[in-house]
C-alpha cells in the first residue's frame, strides 16, 4: 500500500506534518518533504539509500518486537532515499504558534543536524526532522 | 512601636511563594501569602497592605485581571479620600518574560512596576528601598543626597569577600546535600512528564512544557558522574541566566541557606578530577555536609557548552 501524504496550502499561518513514531519518541517530517509512505520496498531495486530511525536515535532498552515498519520516501533526494520509522501517525497540521526552536541546551547538544524543532500537541511533544539533512549513520556523543 | 510594612505575595508555586517569603522577611517586613488571583483580590479588600508582590500566570484569574479588578475595587466611591482621590496600592508584577508587549500588558493592567524573574535578595533589597525607605518629601537634602552618594551602586561588591553571604538553594542528591546560588533559581517545578530527546547525550533527560515554554532537563547526578541506586527525583530547579534557562533533575529539594564566605572550605577530593571545577567548596552546617556547586562552570563546561566564557 502506497499513501500520498495530503498538503494543504491554504494558510501561511499553518504547516502540513507527517508524524511517525520511532521507540519512544513522536516525530514529525513537513509533509511537502514526504513523497510516499510505504510499507514494503522494491527488492529488485538497489538504487537507494535507507535510514533507520533506531539507527540514528537509539535509546536505552530498544527491543524491536517484530514491528513492520513504514517507509517514507524522500521528495528531493536523488537516488532515492526512504527513512523507515516504526509507525505512521498520520498527518497533521499545526499552526505556527505550536512549532516551536529547540531549547538552547538541545540546539547545541544535538547529536543530528536534521532535528530542527519541536511541535506542541496537546500533552505531547513532537520532534521535527529535516528528513534531507539527517545524517545516515550515528555519530556518537562526540560531535 | 513601629508596625512593620505589609506585603501580600502573590504567587502559586509554593516554593517560589517560600523563597520570596524569606528574602522579604529578611528585609523586615511582614509578608502575607496567597496561591492565586481571587485570594489576592480578596485579601487586598480585606487588609491594609503597602505593596502586593503579584505573579502574572495564576491559575483561575491571572495576575494582569486580578490587578485590573483591585483597581477597578479601588475607584469605588466608598475607598475615596476626602479630597475624592482614590488610593492607591502598589502592585509589582513578578515575571520571568521580558518581551516588551508582555511588560506593557502588566502596566496597561495596572501594575506599577515589573520585577524580573528569578527574584533575588539584591532586587527585593532595591524594591523595597525606594518604597519604603525613600522620603516622602522631594529627599533633596544635602544629607540625604550624601548619604545616597555612600551608597554603594549595584556593581561594587558589598564589602570585605570574607563578610559576604550567599544565598544558596539546598537539594539532595541520592543521600548527599548540594546547593548552588540562589541568584540562578527561576522557579521550582515538580518532575513529571519529561520528554526524551531523540539525539542527545545521556545526561540531557528530555524537555518538560512549562506553560508553552520548552525547558531542557538535565540530569544532574550523571553530569556530576553521581551514582546512585534508583531514589527518587522529586523536583526540577528551573535555573535561568542571561535568557538560558536550564532544569536540573534532582532528588529532593531541602532549603534556602544563608552562608557567610568564609564558612566555605575547598572541596574535598571526594569527586573525580574532572568534576572538581564544578565544585565551589563545601561547608559543614549542623547536620550535613553541604556540597557547593559552581553553577557558572557547570553551565560552561565541555558537557553543557553554554555560557561559555
Amino acid at each position: 500500500m502506497c499513501r500520498e501524504p495530503k498538503n494543504r496550502h491554504t494558510n501561511p499561518e499553518t504547516f502540513d506534518f507527517v508524524l511517525f513514531r520511532s521507540g519512544p519518541f513522536l516525530m514529525g517530517a513537513l509533509a511537502e518533504q514526504v513523497s510516499a509512505i510505504s510499507h514494503h520496498l522494491s527488492q529488485s531495486r538497489k538504487d537507494f539509500e535507507i535510514i533507520k530511525l533506531r539507527d540514528i536515535f537509539p535509546f536505552p532498552d530498544d527491543i524491536e518486537k517484530g514491528l513492520q515498519p513504514v517507509f517514507m520516501r524522500v521528495s528531493a533526494k536523488s537516488p532515492p532515499r526512504y527513512v523507515s520509522a516504526d509507525t505512521a501517525v498520520g498527518v497533521i497540521t499545526l499552526h505556527k504558534k505550536n512549532i516551536k526552536k529547540l531549547p538552547p541546551l538541545i540546539e547545541l547538544l544535538k547529536l543530528q543536524t536534521g532535528l530542527w524543532g519541536l511541535a506542541l500537541m496537546g500533552e505531547e511533544i513532537a520532534f521535527l526532522l529535516d528528513l534531507d539533512r539527517i545524517e545516515p549513520k550515528y555519530n556518537g556523543h562526540d560531535k | 512601636m513601629t508596625q512593620l510594612p505589609r506585603v501580600l505575595l502573590v504567587d502559586d508555586n509554593p516554593v517560589n511563594l517560600k523563597v520570596t517569603e524569606r528574602l522579604l522577611q529578611k528585609e523586615n517586613v511582614s509578608v502575607d501569602r496567597a496561591g492565586d488571583g481571587e485570594t489576592a483580590v480578596a485579601s487586598v479588600r480585606k487588609a491594609p497592605y503597602e505593596l502586593v508582590l503579584m505573579d502574572v500566570q495564576l491559575p483561575g484569574i491571572d495576575g494582569l485581571e486580578a490587578t485590573r479588578q483591585i483597581r477597578n475595587w479601588e475607584k469605588t466611591a466608598e475607598l475615596r479620600t476626602e479630597s475624592n482621590e482614590a488610593p492607591h496600592l502598589f502592585i509589582v508584577a513578578l515575571t520571568a518574560e521580558d518581551r516588551p508587549e508582555h511588560l506593557q500588558a502588566c502596566l496597561n493592567a495596572g501594575m506599577d512596576q515589573v520585577l524580573q524573574k528569578p527574584v533575588n535578595a539584591k532586587k527585593i533589597q532595591a524594591l523595597l528601598h525606594t518604597l519604603f525607605e525613600q522620603p516622602k518629601s522631594n529627599g533633596k537634602t544635602s544629607s540625604q543626597i550624601l548619604k545616597t552618594l555612600e551608597q554603594p551602586s549595584e556593581n561594587t561588591p558589598t564589602g570585605p569577600t570574607e563578610m559576604s553571604l550567599l544565598h544558596l538553594m539546598a537539594f539532595k542528591l541520592g543521600n548527599e546535600f548540594y546547593a548552588f546560588d540562589l541568584t540562578y533559581l527561576k522557579k521550582i517545578v515538580r518532575a513529571k512528564q519529561i520528554t526524551p530527546v531523540p539525539g542527545v547525550p545521556g545526561h540531557i533527560l528530555g524537555v518538560i512544557n512549562v506553560r508553552g515554554e520548552i525547558i531542557s532537563v538535565v540530569d544532574l547526578r550523571a553530569l556530576l558522574g553521581i551514582s546512585t541506586e534508583s531514589p527518587p527525583q522529586s523536583a526540577i530547579l528551573i535555573t535561568s541566566m542571561q535568557g538560558i534557562d536550564v532544569g536540573f533533575l534532582v532528588d529532593s529539594v531541602e532549603d534556602i541557606i544563608e552562608l557567610p564566605l568564609k564558612s566555605i572550605d575547598p572541596p574535598m577530593i571526594t569527586f573525580e578530577k574532572k568534576y572538581v571545577d564544578l565544585i565551589e567548596g563545601e561547608a559543614q552546617l549542623d547536620n550535613m555536609l553541604l556540597v557547593i556547586l559552581n553553577y557558572q562552570r557547570i553551565m560552561g563546561s565541555e558537557t553543557m557548552k553554554i555560557h561559555k566564557n
